[in-house]
């Protein structure tokens, strides 16, 4: 696999990063929009991942769209919209299958990027802003889907207990601003929102597959035609920690509890450290967590961890019965007590280790693993490998795990309580 | 033992069936240059095989719901160890699922892969049931069930297979009931492990750069030959008409949410690769994003992005579904029952169902492009014990847009479906 990464621009706001490997079965890109996250403008930079991603002026609907993208081996378009700390980026990736397997012999890389180019500088107007009839199907589109956040109860859970976590943060924001904010809409309104993506983001570009033509990247540059804005950086902010653990709780129609647990971080820790001592204590199966918490005990159904690192946050949230709930939390600040102490084995340690070269080695059989690899690296602001970050997790030792348990301080808590 | 090189001329691709003098059929595919090793050792036992004999024993039995999925639990853990620890000690990532008809134990690795598979080979043939390890998976298990009882997916989806059968296990949770599940007993596991797990009945499937040799050698020395028993399993005769035409529940949503079967005869394993692409490529052409059914819809706001079909298919029962997000779930389905009567008389465009059919062989490259996804289809393959791996890809190649029509006329019986409607709690 080779990988390589230049700018587009004098002012280094649109970087490529071509990831290529003969092996691969796939090709595809992805465009990713970094821009800050803004209470007023949420909703309208929300909807811009509902209007862009399946019309472009050539197809100026769903039918002929999605037609291409038929014709296309069943290419896969997507525009995500996610959140980067306190950044939100916009994502537009689509995927097909490897040139190798073309039936009819067609340039499947370059017609990809038409067609993703398109959907992102060429969209489709009507009178010089997004059509209405359109807009405002995908408009009630996006409110039906921020009403159907309450479906996924896990996903519900960590929504209800963001504000808390991240109080007078932007990462406290709702993404996708609220139902209210986005029946107020305009078609004017989005597409001023649209106009400052392309005029203000920092642009990541990534392509993987057998590499990039020389047609390829000529079509890329003529796309990017635009005065380089102030270049934009993530920069970790930590969320500060709370003199107080904050406790709250809602009640829903379930049948099964959901905890969410955040911990903030005090001071700076090394992402390789943190990634040995998250497996350690609570992603593996042989994990302090899910062996005590959920085999030995029975406290919990499922109890999982994720991080936040420009955040500097770790939450760990679980499904569990009622009655169990404040066993499980005693239960899980006695497993984070060993870790802090330094009562786990070396055994523990080797195969937290062990698992996560085997996750790193294996980001390089899949090109869109390479790609969300890569993605992380540029927010970062770090371009490194996944076998530089073996070499790290290889250096991490015993007292960095211990520091890094040491430096967890206890921040939130939220329950979601069945009504019953 | 024998050995086949299956290999597909369209695509330029091939893999390795061994049939082991142990009785287990072996399918290796040689991914070079790749680093994810990933091998899955199935059974044909799921969910729906609840009433068996083999040729030993006089009359059928009727264990109780869930229990495959229990013995999956079950079996990871040794007498004297659990399987998670010593996969931890290779690298290796460890895991297990049962469906409907099927029950599968795998892993994926990067390095140690032979040390790994050893792991696998090992306690699979290893069961070690106790009253008190039995009784104490009854808890875990009860809360798995739970968590998905909070799931409104999960409960469309079983909602409308209660109204397509009338008797057909597969109207029942994969995991049992919390009553089924206290009926188990260590003796009933054994029995069923002893009935399912005989090597004749299952496949080993591997995908990744492996070396042939060294997998054979271990199977020599690891796999215990089995005779084999006839193994006889049946589901109750199912009635030809659906069992409610309509079912609702409310929850805890935003929006409505629905699903629309079919309810159509069940298919062979013969049959199961050119029916699964006939079901899966009728339902794109009447439905996808590129249909009128599908703008209509969208256009009069009756439905989001997360409508989308589904060939709900294995051994012993098919059912072609329609689903979503609606605000009025009654009118969307009639909309597509009028579309259904238009195409049976009509039929479809040959310039879409052309790209359907790109699409659809797309897809199937996509599974090829990963050791996981590619030991997936192996395993799959092997286990419906008809056809190849590439099964899928010639049965696209040969059709064509009548057959589509046909197939619609045939399996998609708008006199004899059923609907399913989850309810947001405050309409």
């Amino acid at each position: 696999m080779v990988k390589e990464r230049y700018y587009l621009d004098d002012g280094e706001t649109i970087a490529l990063n071509v990831i290529s490997d003969d092996k691969f079965k796939l090709c595809g890109f992805r465009f990713v929009f970094l821009q800050e996250m803004d209470g007023q403008t949420a909703a309208a930079d929300s909807l811009l991942a509902y209007l862009l991603e399946d019309t472009n002026e050539d197809y100026p609907d769903l039918t002929s769209f999605n037609s291409r993208l038929a014709e296309l081996y069943g290419a896969e378009m997507n525009c995500s919209n996610l959140r980067a700390g306190d950044h939100r980026a916009l994502t537009f990736s689509i995927w097909s299958i490897a040139q190798k397997y073309a039936l009819d012999g067609e340039d499947i890389p370059m017609e990809l990027l038409k067609l993703v180019c398109g959907c992102i500088f060429r969209p489709a107007l009507e009178d010089g802003v997004f059509p209405k009839k359109r807009f405002d199907l995908k408009k009630n589109e996006m409110i039906d889907d921020i009403n159907a956040e309450i479906n996924d109860k896990r996903g519900y859970l960590i929504s209800l207990a963001r504000p808390h976590i991240y109080e007078g943060e932007l990462s406290a924001l709702p993404l996708k601003g609220t139902a209210e904010d986005a029946a107020k809409l305009t078609p004017e309104t989005v597409y001023a929102a649209y106009r400052k993506m392309l005029t203000s983001a920092r642009i990541e570009i990534f392509c993987a597959g057998k590499g990039l033509s020389d047609e390829c990247l000529a079509y890329l540059r003529r796309c990017f035609d635009r005065t380089s804005p102030e270049k934009i950086s993530v920069l970790p902010s930590p969320s500060p920690i709370k003199d107080k653990v904050y406790e709250g709780s809602a009640e829903l129609d379930i049948t099964q509890c959901k905890m969410a647990m955040a911990f903030k971080y005090e001071g700076e820790t090394d992402n390789a450290v943190k990634r040995v001592f998250n497996t350690m204590f609570c992603t593996a199966p042989f994990s302090l967590l899910f062996k005590n918490v959920r085999e030995k005990l029975s406290l919990c159904y499922y109890c999982s961890a994720s991080s936040d690192p420009s955040k500097n946050t770790y939450l760990i949230d679980s499904g569990l019965e009622a009655e169990n709930i404040d066993a499980a939390r005693e239960e899980i600040m006695k497993q984070l007590d060993v870790m802090k102490s330094g009562a786990f084995s070396d055994e523990l340690m080797e195969q937290a280790k062990l698992m996560i070269d085997t996750a790193l080695k294996s980001t390089s059989d899949f090109p869109t693993s390479l790609v969300y690899w890569y993605t992380d690296r540029a927010l970062e602001g770090k371009d490194y490998s996944p076998a530089d970050m073996m070499a790290r997790v290889k250096d991490v030792t015993r007292e960095d795990i211990i520091a890094c348990a040491n430096s967890l301080r206890l921040d939130t808590v939220f329950i979601l309580r069945g009504r019953h | 033992m024998t050995r086949e090189v299956i290999t597909n001329e369209r695509i330029s691709e091939s893999y390795v069936r061994i049939k082991h003098d142990s009785g287990l059929e072996i399918l290796i595919w040689k991914m070079k240059d790749f680093s994810l090793k990933h091998a899955i050792f199935g059974t044909r036992y799921g969910s729906v095989n609840t009433t068996f004999k083999t040729a030993d024993e006089p009359d059928f039995v009727t264990v109780p719901n869930g229990i495959a999925h229990y013995l999956e639990h079950k079996l990871f853990e040794n007498e004297d160890t659990d399987v998670f620890d010593l996969y931890a000690k290779t690298g290796a990532f460890g895991n297990a699922y049962t469906s409907f008809d099927k029950t599968c134990y795998l892993f994926s690795c990067t390095d140690n892969f032979i040390d790994s598979l050893r792991i696998l080979l090992d306690f699979v043939q290893k069961p070690y049931f106790t009253e008190e390890t039995v009784a104490k998976e009854q808890g875990i298990i009860g809360q798995e069930i739970k968590m998905y009882d909070d799931n409104p997916e999960w409960r469309v989806f079983f909602g409308l297979l209660e109204g397509i059968y009338h008797k057909n296990p597969v109207r029942i949770d994969i995991a049992g009931t919390v009553e089924s599940i206290a009926q188990i007993t260590p003796e009933l596991l054994y029995r069923c492990y002893y009935t399912f797990y005989n090597l004749n009945n299952m496949t080993l499937a591997i995908a990744g750069d492996v070396d042939e040799d060294e997998i054979l050698a271990l199977c020599d020395e690891m796999l215990k030959p089995c005779e084999d028993k006839q193994l006889l399993s049946v589901v109750p005769e199912e009635p030809a008409e659906v069992c409610k035409a309509y079912g609702e529940q409310s929850f805890e949503v935003g929006i409505p949410m629905f699903n629309l079967g079919f309810k159509s005869k069940p298919v062979s394993d013969e049959e199961s690769p050119l029916v699964g692409a006939l079901s899966d490529m009728t339902l794109s052409l009447l439905a996808d994003e590129t249909s009128p059914l599908y703008k209509k819809l969208y256009d009069e706001g009756l439905i989001n992005s997360e409508f989308g079909t589904e060939t709900f298919i294995g051994n012993g029962f098919f059912v072609p579904i329609i689903g979503g997000e609606s605000k009025d779930p009654v009118r969307t389905c009639e909309i597509i029952k009028e579309e259904i009567h238009r195409r049976k008389k009509d039929g479809f465009e040959e310039q879409r169902f052309e790209n359907i059919k790109k699409a659809y062989y797309g897809s199937l490259i996509r599974a090829l492009g990963n050791a996981d996804s590619l030991a997936t289809v192996l395993v799959n393959t092997g286990l419906r014990r008809a056809g190849n791996a590439f099964s899928s890809i010639d049965a696209v190649a040969g059709l064509t847009c009548e057959d589509i029509r046909k197939f619609l006329c045939e399996r998609f019986d708008t006199d004899n479906c059923s609907l399913f409607v989850i309810k947001p709690k405050s309409v």
